[in-house]
């Protein structure tokens, strides 16, 4: 049908499936206790096994559901809303999409699926970029041979993982390795941060047969754009979802809290901080909607890349005016405000900050 | 099944290839014309010329009910008519007569229909627009221009204001308070008045845009009968919210001619950057222009987005649809972005944007103009009053 914004029936199946089982498995109080401990979930990863959604990027041909972008933006609102804090979108959609279209050199794919091995991305540095561009490692020795020094950093759930995926420049391009996460020669640093998850550095010194190659060498530049892009894309919708929620708290304090014997909510001045909340959630949904369609189609890193310049925009501008509302009862522990405004400023600077989709914009258009 | 195309079939993209080709043969080159910010005679004359010729292959009232001079056809056909207009940069129909058609159509009798349609249909009959007045802006209901019966007739006194364009036009469509004892949004009533009727002045307001508004005075006008719009009293919820005034859900929507203005505007600012030299390198490898532009180029791209989930919702087909505040983003967001992107392009050109003319001033000056032309984003409500509205009627909060 001509112009159809709604989703489908597996998505919105998919939608209200994440909304129950994130209702009961991620209760928003388990974020307040964690004062920075690097665990997720494994209850809730062996759930999310159960439904398929482990190996639901993977093609059906290759045991998995094959589903399209579009369907895991459904699911990425639910998990925004919620602040689903697993690595669903490194290990069962970045990892399955590189092994899937690479090759699967330890033949990982159903182990993914079935939960029982973490695969984890370490890619970049510190700058906020998210194309083969941004790589700064640099492989050195043969081709054969390959030796990789050098820093990643902001790696999500390292303690976690049982293989990291690398990359790295070479001569003819860049190239992507598997490593077991356990071998000598990776040193994980933890990074504490404002978002209460586990972040960390990891200074890498490994050769001969701890690296394991994925497809050619320097063959692998064009897939790994892809790819980010729609990690771009997700966290846009994971950010569109939070948004929801955020609006809706916002709205329900300026409702029913009485200053000056009124509801803040009548004072335009509170009016406009809940409008600008609006904005960004309904731009972002819309942007990120609008890329994970695309997906097939030429200009798909162009949309991703909107999407998610507008949601590097939207998730400190949402949080920022939802405090504004709240004012002092947002700034106390207890409230669940805070815990997005932690979390978005992990999704403002994963898969490429404002500045670096922007430039993307820029050379794309 | 989420896609945002509109021509999605062969039958969809050969009608799109049929409403280009006309275009092309009726405006050979492109034709630039803002009936708000231009006075030109021979402009205004060639812009008229396009509508009747518009109007001959029956499109104007593309979707309109064929007993009253439509084809009948739908909201996805109109969507991508418009849509091509919008990609063609053809100018906008003057003035308001579409919306006039509009109400005819949802409240007008079958006689009223029979006898004005046409003349819309045929761009023929201009209609000017008689809602604001000297005290009465955003909050149009304080209105005092008044209409009492008199015998099968009615009397009209009271002065209108900003009516843009409305010396070209034949008629007005008038809100006037019929009932002396209402107040507020209660007892104003809709009136088609022909603007050769004794007792009518005009004077003209020339806007900072280059095109000219008027006040019309309105000195014991006698109207007919048959000059009331709509129900006696209710003009308020069947006109006022029916134009997009306050209404949440405009029946169909589709892109608008002049928002899409901006499109234009963002093709020669890329252009203007990258043929200019600043400091020896061309303006948009420079690294803050670089971002910039890529910030506006979002933005214009996003209003287009908008424009299809307001078409989504009056369709019921969006995952949104039980928040229907996307018609009011899509017309609110506008009045906001517009300033921005003028501000924004501004500060890109430099001293180089204040040149109207000459051979110095870029883009022949449209920058200049168009920069001036976004001070009138009121028009229609002001971007203030549409978060009034976002934030009361659509997110619920106390008024």
């Amino acid at each position: 049908m001509s112009i159809d914004l709604s989703f489908n029936e597996t998505q919105e199946m998919l939608r209200s499936t994440a909304r129950d089982l994130f209702e009961r498995h991620a209760p928003l109080t388990k974020w307040r206790d964690r004062k920075g401990g690097p665990d997720f979930s494994r209850e809730l990863w062996a759930q999310m096994a159960k439904l398929g959604w482990l190996g639901m990027r993977a093609p059906e041909d290759q045991g998995g559901l094959g589903c399209s972008l579009v369907d895991l933006y459904a699911l990425y609102l639910e998990m925004g809303r919620k602040l689903v804090d697993t690595p669903h979108l490194e290990t069962a959609v970045i990892a399955v999409d590189l092994l899937a279209e690479l090759g699967d050199p330890a033949a990982l794919l159903a182990d993914i699926a079935d939960g029982k091995t973490v695969v984890i991305p370490a890619f970049f540095g510190a700058d906020g970029g998210f194309r083969a561009q941004d790589v700064t490692l640099v492989a050195s020795g043969s081709s054969q041979d390959v030796h990789l020094k050098g820093t990643v950093s902001h790696v999500r759930f390292a303690a976690d993982a049982d293989y990291l995926l690398l990359a790295a420049q070479e001569n003819s391009g860049l190239s992507l390795f598997l490593a077991r996460a356990d071998a000598p020669g990776i040193s994980v640093t933890p990074q504490p941060n404002i978002a209460r998850t586990a972040l960390s550095r990891l200074d890498l010194d490994l050769a001969g047969k701890a690296l394991v190659r994925l497809g050619k060498a320097g063959a692998a530049g064009e897939t790994f754009d892809r790819i980010m892009g729609n990690a771009a894309v997700l966290v846009s919708a994971e950010v569109a979802g939070a948004g929801e929620s955020i609006l809706g708290m916002s709205v329900d304090y300026a409702r029913n809290r009485v200053q000056f014997g009124v509801p803040i909510g009548k004072y335009q001045a509170v009016q406009y901080l809940c409008t600008d909340i609006l904005h960004h959630y309904r731009h972002t949904s819309l942007l990120a909607l609008h890329a994970a369609s695309r997906e097939d189609e030429p200009d798909f890193l162009l949309r991703a890349s909107m999407a998610k310049a507008q949601a590097c925009l939207a998730a400190p501008a949402m949080t920022f005016a939802a405090h504004e509302v709240h004012a002092g009862i947002a700034f106390i522990e207890d409230y669940d405000l805070q815990l997005y405004t932690r979390r978005a400023k992990l999704w403002e600077n994963s898969y490429g900050d404002r500045r670096a989709h922007l430039d993307a914009i820029a050379g794309l258009w | 099944m989420v896609d945002f195309t509109p021509d999605d079939t062969p039958q969809l993209k050969a009608w799109r290839a049929e409403v280009r080709a006309f275009l092309e043969e009726a405006l050979p080159g492109g034709f630039y014309f803002d009936y708000d910010y231009d006075e030109s005679p021979e402009r205004w004359e060639k812009c008229l010329a396009f509508w009747q010729a518009v109007g001959r292959k029956g499109w104007t009232s593309l979707s309109w009910p064929t007993e009253y001079y439509g084809q009948g056809r739908s909201a996805i056909e109109r969507y991508i008519l418009q849509e091509e207009f919008c990609n063609y940069a053809a100018p906008n129909y003057p003035v308001i007569g579409l919306t006039v058609a509009s109400a005819l159509l949802r409240h007008g009798t079958p006689e009223q229909r029979r006898v004005h349609l046409k003349g819309i249909a045929e761009a023929t009959v201009l209609w000017g627009e008689g809602y604001s007045e000297p005290e009465s802006g955003s909050d149009l209901a304080s209105l005092r221009t008044m209409a009492r019966r008199d015998g099968d007739g009615w009397v009209l006194n009271g002065q209108k204001t900003l009516g843009t364009a409305a010396h070209m036009c034949h008629w007005m469509v008038v809100l006037a308070r019929t009932d002396p004892t209402s107040e507020r949004h209660h007892g104003i009533s809709c009136f088609m008045v022909k603007l050769d009727t004794p007792g009518i002045t005009m004077l003209p307001l020339e806007n900072m845009a280059d095109g000219r508004q008027n006040q019309t005075f309105f000195d014991d006008v006698r109207l007919p009968g048959d000059a009331l719009l709509g129900t006696e009293g209710e003009a308020w919820n069947e006109i006022w919210f029916g134009q997009g005034g306050e209404d949440l859900v405009p029946a169909g929507s589709a892109p608008d001619i002049w928002q899409m203005r901006i499109e234009r505007q963002m093709r020669l600012l890329r252009q203007h950057c990258e043929t200019t030299l600043r400091g020896g390198r061309p303006l948009i490898d420079d690294p803050v222009t670089r971002l910039k532009l890529a910030e506006l180029y979002s933005g214009v791209e996003l209003l287009k987005l908008h424009s299809k989930e307001s078409y989504a919702q009056t369709t019921g087909s969006t995952w949104h649809a039980a928040n229907p505040v996307s018609s009011v983003i899509n017309l609110g967001w506008f009045k906001e972005f517009w300033p921005h992107f003028c501000q924004t392009y501004m500060e890109i050109l430099g001293p180089e944007g204040m040149l109207s003319s000459g051979p110095d001033a870029p883009k022949h000056g449209h920058f200049e103009h168009y920069f001036r032309a976004s001070f009138g984003n009121h028009a229609g409500g002001t971007a203030q009053l549409k978060r009034m509205t976002m934030a009361t009627r659509g997110l619920g909060l106390p008024r």
